[in-house]
């Protein structure tokens, strides 16, 4: 039974996205500020949520996060607060996909999304060697 | 059956109805309407509508189907022939279809469902003459026990379990619109009007809008209940190895599954079952999971059914939540708290709104009796809720308003879901959430077990052999 923690690469990938996906945002909210200063909280607001989402939230999640791949199952911890915890019987899996950004790929990791009847689980990005490990297990 | 099947002639009538009113409608108007400039566009619809005609029935000319001990084999197509082979050991089920056109040229439509097919759509489909269909099905799936109806009282019972206002409404509003628009009547405004009017009838305290609530409550309601009443007029269940429903007033369905099939089993009971002591019983069979609900029994008659089917209900050791007085409390505190919510509520509604009491009181009723509910689900997670990984998984809980006891193997189980939220993070226990891998899927919640001890005894569950 191996287990598998997210790598820092995917904490600072998920970082990087938290920021670009600020920037537009910010940005309205900043040439808001500039006409009117109501918009002055709602900015303040907004940087706090990206600072907690980018420095608190995302290094916990990583940090929780963790894949055990046993001989005929796959167990994944993940969440901060409300703590889930599933379990998926290889046989289960209908199909599976590896997929990537190119800020992904460039970084070396790969998402994986596990599809069953009438279920799905998406796993964060990890190192391409470990996907394609599980993808070996499940697929056996 | 040894020999060659040919599709039944109204197979050619079921492929052109599609087609009916955008092509063939027009070319016999032209055809019997004489020289008219409307029908000019239709002119080029007819040599088209000849073609489909010769090709559908060249269709149908060129079809056969042979079975034998290993294979069913259909051969269809004109110009692109193919051949669909189907082992007999991946065939999960055989449904039989017989509806008022097929009881008049003596056809029926069969369908095998197998893993590959699509939600909704059934699997591989055919025409075939009754008599060929009956003989197909005796073929595949022999049943040997008898077949029993439902009696009366069962199904009464049966209707009332499983009605609802809701699922009334749902059926109604729908079909009414629609047959208002068919009939250009705005039949939905007059019918609320007629509702309103007799509502007014009754003298009550509350205002007038809530007795034309109630009263649409209510016939929908009875809506429901005549609706299920009526599924299960002409059923017929025959109980084995080979299990065969027989369903349907006006279309006839039959669907016969093999024991050996079986995905899962669940026994539920709704409010009013738990009451009568009785429950349903739900089994998913075939590779990918057909449900079939089968009429309300006693528990232990359901389980003996199961049994005759040729799967085990049996449990082995449960995991339940811990045996103390704060796991209790935990249990019962939810509907206790609503209750006192609600109390506080219509006494503050009583100090500042006093106009407004007949209501909050006429609404407190229904949530009252249903936090009292509330709090009877938690007994029961409390007493029976629990999960054992023997030689299959069991489970015990509930999903809304229902009870639920799920029996499935190793390899059928889909996903377990063990949710651990943060003010129970203390007590160290979870939600248990089980899927089964069916296409209508089976779920259940076991509440507030040890996560520990569960997942230890789920991860044993899956590594062995």
């Amino acid at each position: 039974m191996r287990e598998n923690r997210l790598p820092k690469k995917s904490l600072r990938l998920w970082q990087t996205r938290c920021g670009l996906i600020a920037v537009f945002p910010f940005t309205a909210f900043l040439i808001g500020t500039f006409r009117n200063a109501v918009c002055v909280l709602p900015l303040i607001c907004f940087i706090a949520v990206v600072l907690w989402t980018a420095f608190f939230y995302l290094p916990r999640y990583c940090a929780v996060f963790s894949l055990e791949i046993g001989k005929q199952y796959l167990l994944v911890r993940r969440g901060v607060w409300f703590r889930h915890c599933d379990l998926i019987p290889f046989p289960a899996t209908v199909y599976t996909a590896a997929f990537s950004t190119p800020l992904a790929r460039r970084m070396g990791l790969s998402a994986l999304s596990f599809k069953m009847i009438r279920g799905w689980l998406i796993l964060p990005e990890m190192r391409r060697d470990t996907v394609s490990e599980l993808l070996a297990e499940v697929h056996r | 059956m040894s020999r060659t099947v040919r599709a039944h002639p109204i197979a050619v009538i079921r492929t052109l109805e599609p087609f009916g009113f955008v092509l063939l409608l027009p070319a016999i108007q032209m055809l019997f309407g004489g020289g008219d400039a409307a029908f000019v566009p239709a002119s080029a619809e007819l040599p088209l509508a000849a073609l489909l005609t010769v090709w559908v029935i060249l269709r149908r000319r060129a079809f056969r189907l042979f079975c034998n001990e290993r294979e069913i084999r259909i051969v269809k197509g004109v110009l692109i022939r193919r051949t669909v082979r189907i082992p007999r050991r991946n065939l999960s089920a055989l449904r039989v279809e017989r509806g008022i056109a097929d009881a008049l040229f003596g056809s029926a439509r069969v369908i095998f469902e197998t893993e590959a097919d699509m939600a909704r759509q059934g699997g591989v489909r055919c025409d075939l003459r009754r008599r060929d269909a009956e003989r197909l099905s005796a073929e595949l799936f022999a049943t040997s026990g008898k077949s029993v109806s439902v009696p009366l009282k069962k199904r009464i019972f049966s209707a009332l379990a499983t009605s609802s206002a809701i699922t009334g409404l749902t059926v109604a509003v729908p079909t009414v619109r629609r047959a208002g628009k068919l009939f250009g009547v705005a039949l939905s405004e007059w019918l609320y009007s007629q509702i309103s009017e007799t509502a007014a009838r009754f003298n009550a305290r509350f205002p007038r809008v809530w007795n034309t609530v109630s009263l649409i409550l209510l016939l929908g309601y009875v809506i429901s209940f005549a609706a299920a009443l009526f599924a299960f007029a002409r059923y017929r269940l025959t109980v084995g190895r080979i299990t065969a429903v027989k369903r349907g007033f006006f279309v006839r369905r039959e669907t016969r599954f093999d024991g050996g099939n079986i995905r899962a089993v669940c026994l539920e009971q709704t409010p009013f079952l738990r009451a009568a002591r009785r429950c349903f019983l739900r089994v998913t069979a075939g590779s990918f999971g057909h449900r079939y609900d089968l009429p309300v029994e006693r528990i232990a008659r359901q389980r003996e059914r199961a049994r005759q089917m040729g799967f085990s209900c049996a449990s082995g050791v449960f995991i339940r939540p811990k045996r103390d007085r704060v796991t209790a409390h935990r249990f019962y505190r939810p509907a206790f708290l609503w209750l006192i919510g609600l109390a506080a509520a219509v006494f503050m509604i009583r100090r500042e709104l006093p106009f407004l009491l007949p209501v909050s009181l006429f609404l407190s009723v229904p949530m009252g009796a249903a936090a009292l509910y509330y709090g009877y689900i938690g007994h029961f997670n409390y007493c029976r809720g629990g999960v054992s990984f023997g030689k299959k998984l069991c489970a015990a809980g509930t999903r809304g308003f229902c009870f639920r006891a799920l029996h499935c193997p190793k390899h059928t189980v889909g996903i377990l879901r063990f949710t651990e939220k943060p003010w129970e993070k203390r007590y160290g226990t979870c939600n248990l959430k089980i899927g089964v891998r069916a296409r209508a899927p089976v779920y259940l919640t076991v509440r507030r077990i040890d996560t520990a001890e569960t997942l230890e005894n789920a991860v044993r569950f899956f590594s062995d052999e």
